[in-house]
């Protein structure tokens, strides 16, 4: 998420220490500021002295002093903004804390004398001796941390014994004395942090090795307001939640115009919403949602690219896709994006629908309605190549009604096949919608296969049929349902019996729970072969369809 | 007159034409609307629950249903305004054969005069709905035989008009020596199920109950003491063969299940007219309502109901 503070980069700085008080993220200072960004800190440096005895210039053994220093600070910053966008850097705490120990001598005999007990200062660092740069760019933070501690302020107290020459020897004196020593606490400057949106950003800088005698650390983490950005539009789970205008819009449908026209108003709402800081971030804050087959997405004037513009209290761009896809696929899912200079900070989905009954598709045929163009694309062909049509050359009450025609080798699929209708034998009782469609598509695809596979169709139409119909032979057609002599009588014994499709005699061959719908048995058979067809819901992008508002609703 | 031609116009049909499966929940509905029908073609008035329920199944999904309701509601004694309303109100969602009986009910049900209606067939008839364009034709027969006879040519003439094989049957009823093609196999369409339905409510060309009292053969109603009852029927000359079925049926009579089947018997084979009969019981009938079914090959061609009423 995007930090407000963090963004209005070059504001002016301050610091501050006011008791230590820490305030909450998101919280507003007496002043008027809002703390955007904790930044915390720790240093932790580690010197061990060791140097053995020598010889000194007049033939002294001299040795310097061994220890152990061990130096911690700390600070918490607060990144504030005011409603003016500007920013500034409250030092809310700053300590620092020092410690020598072991002290000793090392002889050249390489005997470890000890020389006293060393000292510890701690406290904390005045406002004065911190001084603190942050800014921000392009997904990234810098910062810079003097901080002196080079003051009386910072000084205490180490006591040890010093060595003393007694003769031609040297030796670790009985009286230890104390000096002033400083804890040595380091700054930090660091560039172009790559900040990652939503999460903290951490900052480490080492010097020295921790195998050696000098070893520093810093540890610097940026936690930031992560609830001042948010996508308002679109926004929620289309699919639990749906919402098809207005605030808050996460289904679309294209107009029923020609060429078809989907708008996306996309809006980001930001806290605080004063226009100083809209005004601020506004170039920085973009949209982005994902393409739809060969549609053609076009932004405002005013959002080029997806950039937001202000509007109100909030950042909004609109984006106009012109033309439907060709294919159903490209339409339903689409990822849609707020981005702050240009990485995405919030990501939700939306889904695109047709509007099912207007006739504004590409391609395919003149007139036809979108639903029969596009729920075409979901039906697994039969037959080397069904000719396939919406029968209303002008309105659908001009038109035929749905059948397939040998004469012409034609299936014509009309405005019924997308409403009610309860198949015989059929698996889930009434079906709707691309339900139906795909039942009714299936079942004159299955007509037409079939006179494909025994009558030639695509070759000869009904010459064959009519020729071989009221004839006796195998491949004749005595009872003229349309199924040839001997795929009736399996056995070829002549008699209706165990194994047989029908009664090769019967037109319509009699038997128990025969629905009195079915009136020969090329009809009987073709429903049975399809009891469980049904169409594909997860494809069926039609507003109205089963996916749009309610889930497998077909009319909403 | 519109009726006697619709119905001598599908006295021709073939019965070999398949149909797409009616719509398996509507079929439910087509018995009553066959009774309705043959109610209808028997001059018989329906009544006010019949109109009710015409009138709502013009809302049905099945363009059957819509097309026989629009056609039964067209010729019978339905309130002419309110209907014309209904009628109107369902037009834009209907499509193909529903369109094309919705369209023709309107136009029956608002012209009384035999020119302007004439005139309004014939407009229709330059629709590009097929089964409007024969339907019309077959209306404008009594009135302009010759524009319904180029209709018809030009439909019957197109290979791939939907509506050729009614358009070549209706040619036939205008000049029965004119040869005509045997139907196309047209697999599914509404308007084959339409017609063959009809056909069925056609078969029978002469029928009559009557009931046996001293006084001689009586229609109904008949009295419990009615001797016997006697269905007499004739085939129409270019219905099926096959032999017919009598359902004697008592429909809601006390002491006794609703719609109990109370005797059944066939004809014989190739025979095209006769006569059922069904005995008074020792007791005599007991009164209520009941109803006659005649069936043929798996389908009711004819219903009536009846009465025996208390003495």
């Amino acid at each position: 998420m995007l930090a407000l503070a963090a963004i209005t980069a070059g504001a002016a700085l301050c610091q501050a220490q006011d008791d230590e008080y820490l305030p909450d993220l998101g919280e507003r200072t007496k002043d008027g500021f809002i703390v955007r960004c904790y930044w915390v800190g720790n240093f932790d440096l580690k010197e061990r002295e060791r140097g053995q005895g020598v010889i000194g210039v007049f033939g002294q053994a001299l040795s310097p002093l061994n220890y152990d220093k061990h130096t911690t600070a700390t600070f918490i910053l607060t990144e504030e903004v005011d409603n003016n966008g500007k920013m500034r850097i409250n030092v809310r705490v700053a300590r620092w804390s020092s410690n020598v120990s072991n002290c000793h001598y090392w002889s050249r005999a390489g005997q470890h004398p000890s020389a006293g007990p060393g000292g510890t200062g701690s406290g904390n660092i005045a406002p004065k001796d911190i001084n603190v740069k942050a800014s921000e760019g392009s997904g990234t933070v810098s910062i810079d941390v003097t901080i002196d501690t080079t003051g009386d302020d910072y000084q205490f107290d180490v006591r040890y014994a010093p060595l003393e020459i007694k003769g031609l020897k040297v030796q670790v004196s009985n009286e230890q004395k104390t000096e002033r020593w400083t804890p040595g606490v380091l700054g930090i400057v660091d560039s172009d942090e790559p900040v990652k949106p939503g999460k903290k950003t951490v900052i480490r800088q080492e010097l020295g090795d921790p195998k050696t005698n000098f070893y520093s650390k810093w540890v610097v983490t940026r936690v930031c307001d992560t609830a001042n950005l948010h996508l308002v539009t679109p926004h929620g789970d289309p699919r639990t939640a749906p919402v098809d205008s207005g605030r808050g819009q996460n289904e679309y449908t294209f107009s029923s115009a020609t060429p078809g026209v989907l708008t996306i108003n996309f809006e980001a709402s930001v806290k605080p919403s004063s226009s100083g800081i809209l005004q601020h971030i506004k170039d920085r804050v973009s949209f982005s949602v994902e393409g739809i087959g060969g549609s053609k997405v076009q932004w405002d004037a005013a959002n080029p690219n997806g950039r937001s513009s202000v509007r109100g209290g909030e950042l909004v761009a609109k984006a106009t896709f012109t033309n439907l896809p060709a294919k159903i696929d490209d339409f339903g899912k689409k990822k849609v994006q707020l981005l702050v200079d240009g990485n995405p900070i919030e990501k939700t989905n939306i889904e695109v629908f047709f509007p099912r009954d207007a006739q504004n598709h590409p391609g395919g045929q003149a007139n036809s309605p979108n639903w029969f163009y596009y729920y075409l694309q979901t039906v697994a062909k039969l037959g080397p190549k069904p000719n396939i049509k919406y029968p209303a050359t002008g309105t659908p009450q001009a038109g035929h009604t749905s059948h397939f025609d040998p004469g012409p080798d034609e299936i014509c699929i009309d405005d019924g096949s997308i409403r009610g209708y309860t198949p015989p034998y059929g698996a889930y009782g009434r079906l709707y919608g691309i339900d139906n469609f795909a039942w009714c598509v299936t079942h004159e695809m299955q007509h037409y296969k079939d006179w494909v596979d025994f009558w030639d169709v695509d070759n000869h139409r009904t010459a064959k049929w009519i020729a071989a119909k009221g004839k006796r032979g195998p491949n004749d057609e005595l009872d003229g349902d349309r199924i040839p002599n001997r795929v009736e009588d399996v056995n070829l014994n002549g008699v209706y019996d165990r194994g047989d499709l029908y009664d090769w005699t019967k037109y319509r061959t009699p038997s128990t729970g025969l629905p009195a719908n079915i009136v020969n048995d090329f009809e009987d058979w073709d429903c049975k072969r399809h009891k469980t067809m049904k169409g594909d819901h997860a494809r069926d992008w039609a507003d109205p369809g089963m996916q749009h508002k309610t889930l497998d609703k077909w009319d909403d | 007159m519109g009726r006697l031609i619709f119905t001598l116009s599908v006295l021709f049909l073939v019965r070999l034409l398949p149909a797409r499966p009616i719509d398996s929940k509507a079929a439910e509905d087509l018995p009553a609307l066959q009774e309705i029908i043959v109610q209808i073609q028997a001059n018989r008035s329906l009544s006010p629950a019949q109109i009710a329920d015409l009138t709502t199944k013009l809302q049905a999904d099945e363009p059957v249903i819509v097309a026989l309701a629009a056609w039964a509601l067209s010729h019978a004694n339905a309130p002419r305004d309110q209907t014309v309303q209904q009628l109107e109100k369902i037009e834009p969602s209907t499509y193909g054969v529903s369109a094309a009986f919705v369209k023709i009910a309107r136009v029956l049900l608002t012209e009384k005069n035999p020119a302007r209606l004439a005139a309004r067939l014939k407009e229709l008839s330059t629709n590009e709905n097929p089964y409007l364009q024969v339907e019309t034709a077959k209306e404008l027969i009594k009135t302009d035989s010759g524009a319904a006879k180029a209709i018809l040519e030009k439909v019957a003439s197109d290979s791939a008009n939907p509506a050729r094989n009614e358009a070549r049957r209706a040619l036939k009823t205008i000049d029965p020596a004119r040869q005509v093609p045997p139907p196309d196999p047209i697999e599914d369409d509404a308007y084959e199920a339409l017609l063959t339905f009809l056909e069925a409510s056609s078969s029978l060309i002469t029928h009559a109950l009557l009931g046996e009292m001293p006084q001689g053969s009586l229609p109904p109603l008949f009295r419990p003491a009615t001797a016997r009852l006697r269905f007499t029927w004739a085939l129409a000359p270019e219905a099926s063969s096959e032999p017919i079925e009598i359902r004697w049926i008592a429909g809601d009579v006390a002491g006794v299940e609703k719609n109990h089947l109370i005797a059944s018997s066939k004809s014989e084979p190739d025979k095209r007219e006769g006569e059922f009969s069904l005995t008074k019981p020792t007791a005599g009938f007991p009164p209520g309502q009941y109803r006659v079914e005649i069936w043929q090959v798996g389908k009711m061609i004819y219903s009536e109901k009846f009465e025996i009423k208390s003495e």
